[in-house]
């Protein structure tokens, strides 16, 4: 009997590859695809694997479609980045088993570095891209993709949002299927890509999007609603959910494979309207591929932005312009636009002091991709470049060459996590040394993949379902590669870090790298009594504040000057680190006793003490 | 179609990462489809993790398409600190409600002292015409228990506008979703709540 589960987009197309009989799953942590994964490592029957970089991942997962086994590859917009070189040529190959990469686009950036549009790997890799609307349909096409991929011998790619990935609905879930491992017969031609197998083979891919495109035009992925009126809406994913429901008379094309489109389908759409307003996130990808079939009726990116998400609202708004006659949207409230929000180090957060130490040491630090970014906010702004994983080497490396001919000049830092480390800068370690670059290399080893939601990565050897393998080595790969001095530091003791740092980074022409050892407070936490103001020894100096503490706040006391703040800490948010005790200049700062109330002013409007923070 | 679209309720949840708002969508989400409703989620995850902004949309009822909704369309925001509840407040239909936690999270622009946080938040919404329910949802979370669940207890809070969707059913979310020795704690907040 069906059964069905409320999933997110992600879990749904987890169950679908579950479903689908893959044998090999991999995958880079990055939002909106991180919880992929993981809902798939919770399942049994196939291997998962959180890769150490998305390169890896794809090329694990070609190893095992070449085996003849169904396999999928994960990963965010800006992985395929990493992982393209393998994947232009794998793209050329006759795929084997069933060979799925999902992979999620972030328009509106609400957690990338950019946001480019990862349709354009379609046409130029020469692969077919599934756009899903919602959890169920997302399901159904992931399935849909892995057939794809065995009767057209192509990649397929499945392409979800923020919105889709982490959209939950209703899904018919059904038994896993196990389609028999075909096995792998070597064949240069289809498999060894030089010349001129290779020249074969691109010949081969002319067939290949002719099919799909033959496909494309007469697949029930695609849906057209009828309704009224002379204008008509072409829209994929949750776009096109967006519109039926805004506007539920005007007649819409939803395109479930945006690539190849199916244009003599939508050319025949297309010519019972007036006009037909296409809805399409960043690149005018659609609208560009119909107006260079001929198709020209169309409204698209002369109502919409090419970057930023595209709301309701934004919808409405365009589909009055293309002349709809539709209800007006409620006017909504509106107030003076509120104090921001930044994302803010958690309570216990190792990089905070060892930011608050590069902040005070004044050096030229290059961030990399991870939590340790929020140094590049207020209060600490101690970043000068951030470009994307494992750059910030290479970036120290050729801006070191240009200052240190100027002469004097702040060092040059590289600040990377443990994880990014391994990803993509351990080749840049090697060029350093190879090169005689001075590498300052400070890596942050909190032994979790953090900003994604503290996955398992090399640092800790533990593999995404917890078995545990072989640990990176940092402090051993690091002189291997040839870099001598390696230091090993306890950020928590901050005056001695704060010495070090000083000393190492501020040494000329001395290449060292400096790891800082103190774990994630999020993923281990820390349970260490809390840490309390004593205001009657608070000079009110702010010190405190500039490690930009969660719990950390000025508040006035009744007993002190009605002109003079004090500071104060949550006792429901400190964890106990102790960083700003140890900046406090007056020992202002206390560890609490557990078990024992702190018998301390408290300020005014704050209720009496509630015990729950030790 | 458009008969449907009335139909549907449309909730939206605001609060700082960390506050477990996620998993407060998720019960709400499981409740009503217990009560028999279709239901459509959408959550932020990501950087927010660390003390950013989160949101997420929840809607049920009959058939629900799209899983989020226009500006002007919210029914009830539930407001799981009070800066965050104003950052979405325009979601709300006029005369909406506002379910909202009056213990602030400060951002750290204010424990930096460069900027204010709102005087009175509670008086904006109600100027905006809109009907607030306060309750310090930190403080019955810690009553039964722990400081960990805020989130459930505003849960209680908005199940006393949804006579839609029965305590049962909560209750029976809370302990599919919540792990198993947290459950009692759990429905202990959200019962306080809807005591008020």
């Amino acid at each position: 009997m069906a059964k069905t589960e409320f999933l997110t987009g992600n879990e749904a197309i987890a169950q679908a590859v579950w479903e689908a009989g893959v044998r090999v799953a991999t995958s880079y942590p990055g939002s909106p695809t991180a919880q992929l994964l993981e809902a798939l490592a919770r399942q049994e029957g196939l291997h998962c694997e959180w890769s150490t970089s998305e390169k890896v991942a794809l090329e694990v997962a070609a190893g095992a479609s070449l085996a003849g086994a169904r396999s999928v590859v994960v990963m965010k917009h800006v992985g395929i980045n990493i992982c393209a070189d393998p994947l232009m040529t794998f793209a050329y190959t006759k795929i084997n088993g069933g060979f799925v990469l999902v992979v999620g686009d972030d328009p509106g950036m609400h957690s990338s570095q950019n946001e480019q549009d990862s349709r354009c790997w379609g046409p130029f890799g020469f692969m077919p891209i599934l756009e899903p609307s919602d959890a169920a349909t997302a399901h159904a096409m992931t399935k849909q993709a892995f057939e794809l991929s065995e009767w057209y011998q192509t990649p397929v790619m499945l392409r979800l949002f923020d919105k889709t990935a982490h959209m939950g609905g209703q899904v018919t879930v059904g038994p896993r299927q196990e389609p028999a491992v075909k096995g792998f017969t070597p064949d240069p031609n289809e498999y060894y890509m030089v010349p001129p197998f290779s020249i074969y083979r691109r010949q081969r891919l002319e067939e290949r999007m002719g099919g799909l495109a033959e496909y494309s035009e007469n697949s029930s992925l695609h849906e057209e609603f009828p309704g009224t009126g002379d204008i008509a809406v072409l829209a994929a994913g949750h776009l096109a959910l967006y519109t039926r429901e805004l506007a539920p008379e005007v007649p819409l094309f939803r395109i479930g494979m945006v690539y190849p489109l199916p244009v003599e389908r939508i050319r025949v759409f297309a010519s019972r309207f007036r006009k037909v307003v296409v809805i399409e996130e960043l690149l005018p990808f659609i609208e560009k591929d119909l107006r260079a079939a001929g198709i020209n009726n169309l409204e698209g990116k002369a109502h919409f932005k090419t970057y930023g998400e595209i709301t309701p609202e934004i919808i409405h708004q365009a589909l009055l312009a293309a002349g709809l006659d539709l209800d007006p949207l409620p006017v909504a409230a509106q107030l003076p636009a509120p104090v921001p929000r930044t994302p803010m180090m958690c309570a216990g957060c190792p990089h905070r002091p060892v930011i608050r130490i590069l902040k005070d040491l004044k050096i030229t630090a290059h961030g990399d991709i991870g939590c340790y970014l929020m140094g590049s906010y207020q209060p600490f702004e101690v970043f000068v470049s951030s470009i994307s994983m494992g750059a910030s080497l290479g970036l120290a490396m050729g801006m070191e060459k240009v200052q240190a001919a100027d002469g004097a000049h702040p060092p040059n830092v590289a600040v990377i996590g443990d994880s990014t480390f391994v990803h993509s800068a351990l080749p840049a370690l090697v060029n350093a040394s190879y090169n005689g670059h001075v590498a300052k290399v400070l890596i942050l080893d909190n032994r979790a993949t953090s900003m994604t939601g503290g996955q398992e990565n090399p640092s800790t050897g533990k593999d995404v379902r917890g078995g545990q393998h072989q640990s990176f080595d940092y402090p051993g790969f690091c002189r291997v590669a040839g870099v001598s001095d390696v230091v090993e530091i306890d950020q928590f003791d901050y005056d001695q870090a704060k010495k070090v740092l000083k000393e190492k980074l501020e040494q000329p022409d001395h290449s060292v790298v400096l790891i800082a050892t103190r774990p994630c407070a999020l993923k281990y936490k820390i349970k260490e009594p809390h840490f309390y103001v004593d205001p009657d020894i608070c000079i009110g100096c702010r010190t405190c504040i500039s490690v930009s503490c969660p719990p950390i706040s000025m508040q006035q006391y009744a007993h002190k000057p009605a002109d003079k703040l004090n500071s104060f800490i949550d006792e429901n948010g400190c964890v106990g680190c102790s960083v700003c005790a140890q900046v406090c200049p007056v020992h202002a700062i206390k560890r609490s006793e557990p078990g024992q109330q702190v018998d301390v002013p408290r300020p005014v409007g704050m209720p009496a003490e509630e015990g729950a923070g030790s | 179609m458009s008969k449907q679209k009335n139909a549907i309720v449309n909730l939206f949840f605001a609060g700082v990462g960390g506050q477990g708002l996620v998993l407060s969508n998720q019960i709400q989400a499981r409740a009503a489809l217990l009560a028999g409703f279709d239901v459509k989620t959408s959550d932020v995850y990501g950087l927010a993790m660390r003390g950013g902004s989160v949101y997420g949309f929840n809607r049920f009822g009959d058939q629900v398409l799209s899983s989020t909704f226009a500006a002007g369309l919210g029914d009830i925001l539930v407001a799981l600190e009070p800066l965050e509840g104003l950052r979405y407040l325009p979601l709300l239909r006029a005369g909406g409600r506002v379910v909202l936690n009056t213990r602030p999270v400060l951002p750290s622009t204010v424990l930096l002292e460069k900027q204010d946080y709102p005087a009175n938040p509670e008086q904006l919404f109600t100027q905006a015409g809109l009907v607030v329910d306060s309750l310090d949802a930190m403080s019955l979370s810690l009553q039964a228990g722990n400081a960990k669940m805020t989130n459930v207890a505003m849960l209680g809070a908005l199940s006393l506008h949804l006579p839609q969707i029965s305590v049962s059913a909560y209750t029976q979310a809370i302990e599919e979703l919540v792990p198993a020795k947290l459950v009692a704690a759990n429905c202990q907040a959200f019962e306080l709540a809807r005591r008020g």
